[in-house]
């Protein structure tokens, strides 16, 4: 996995490198601890399914909104579950002000086991409020392709149950605009959650 | 007559155990044959289906090693995934060489849990090489996240 993470970053290094960075606005963009993407990338026309079993139309349910969105599966041994601990514990400490304005978006990249009583139980450990997002591979590739995003490959186990699933390792940070300016890397750790997720909400 | 270079590769393989040995506080570690292991964790596990874990193998011998087995009392099987050992074949360290399994790169996958240990309790793994033979460490449990 390591080999597709480095290929993904790279990807999304030279994508921000390539697009320029010459129009440095919002505090966020320019502040930023991850990756800054100019210009934005818009979000994917793309319809889901919440863990409620109810649509999810990815543009349209989030128009105007700060949210991060997270491509990953619960069988995920260490990406997935630092992210969102890490971060599951920073909104605990940022005001209840900027805390109501993030939308956590966790898209599985493995619909055949996270079923969305699975999803729905895994994200509880997080933060009930997150949202679990589910689609057919034809959907989340296409999402995943046009957010610059690697597909996920499949590195087979000992049997069926125990694949594991390449993914990227970024979260994508959508600010209100609809537009995500910033990939925030694996790595990212609370405190520069705490120091981001302000500026996101409030640019 | 043959010229040798100081520090070599060989002395390079001394001086970690001499470091590893008297460099300063003691680097935690756990010695089998010509391996030493370090950095050992696991992440305290979120459900039953899978565990991850971290382990460091370093090698001060002139010869590689092979991982070629892995078991812990609370899991039904222990197996390599990621980095650059797909499909899982042996996972070799090579001579004066060191093997990291590190979150985000390649770790330890423990399946199907028959206990779910908390943060600050430890884990029993097992690893059986072809030359150093079978050790057996203990890892700290850590939480998810980093502050």
């Amino acid at each position: 996995m390591a080999r597709l993470l480095t290929r993904v970053a790279a990807a999304v290094l030279a994508a921000a490198l390539v697009l320029g960075t010459a129009c440095r606005g919002a505090p966020l963009r320019s502040l930023a601890d991850g990756l800054v993407l100019e210009p934005g990338f818009p979000k994917p026309a793309v319809t889901l399914t919440d863990t409620e079993g109810r649509p999810f139309r990815l543009r349209e349910d989030t128009d105007g909104q700060a949210f991060l969105l997270f491509f990953g599966y619960t069988h995920c041994p260490d990406v997935c579950p630092v992210h969102m601990q890490n971060i599951a514990a920073a909104l605990t400490r940022l005001p209840p002000a900027v805390r109501r304005k993030v939308r956590v978006l966790f898209v599985t990249t493995d619909p055949a086991r996270d079923t969305p009583a699975v999803l729905r139980t895994w994200l509880d450990h997080f933060d009930p409020t997150f949202v679990g997002l589910r689609g057919d591979s034809v959907t989340i590739a296409e999402s995943l392709r046009q957010l610059h995003l690697g597909q996920p490959v499949i590195q087979p186990g000992s049997d069926d149950t125990t694949y594991t699933v390449g993914h990227s390792a970024s979260v994508l940070a959508f600010s209100s605009d609809n537009l995500a300016h910033v990939a925030f890397p694996f790595g990212t750790r609370q405190q520069d959650w705490v120091r981001n997720l302000p500026l996101l909400v409030d640019p | 007559m043959m010229t040798r270079h100081w520090p070599s590769r060989r002395h390079a393989g001394l001086l970690l155990l001499v470091l590893t040995a008297c460099g300063g506080p003691a680097r935690p570690g756990v010695r089998a044959g010509d391996l030493l292991l370090t950095d050992g964790f696991a992440y305290a596990p979120l459900d039953s289906a899978v565990g991850a874990a971290y382990v460091t193998i370093h090698n001060a011998g002139m010869a590689p090693d092979t991982l070629l087995d892995l078991s812990s009392p609370i899991a039904e099987g222990v197996m390599v995934h990621g980095g650059d050992m797909a499909g899982m074949g042996p996972a070799v360290v090579g001579a004066h060489d060191s093997l990291v399994f590190t979150p985000g790169g390649a770790h330890l996958m423990l399946m199907n849990l028959s206990a779910l240990p908390k943060a600050g309790d430890s884990l029993a793994l097992t690893l059986r090489f072809a030359r150093a033979g079978t050790v057996t460490v203990r890892l700290p449990v850590r939480p998810y996240g980093t502050e």
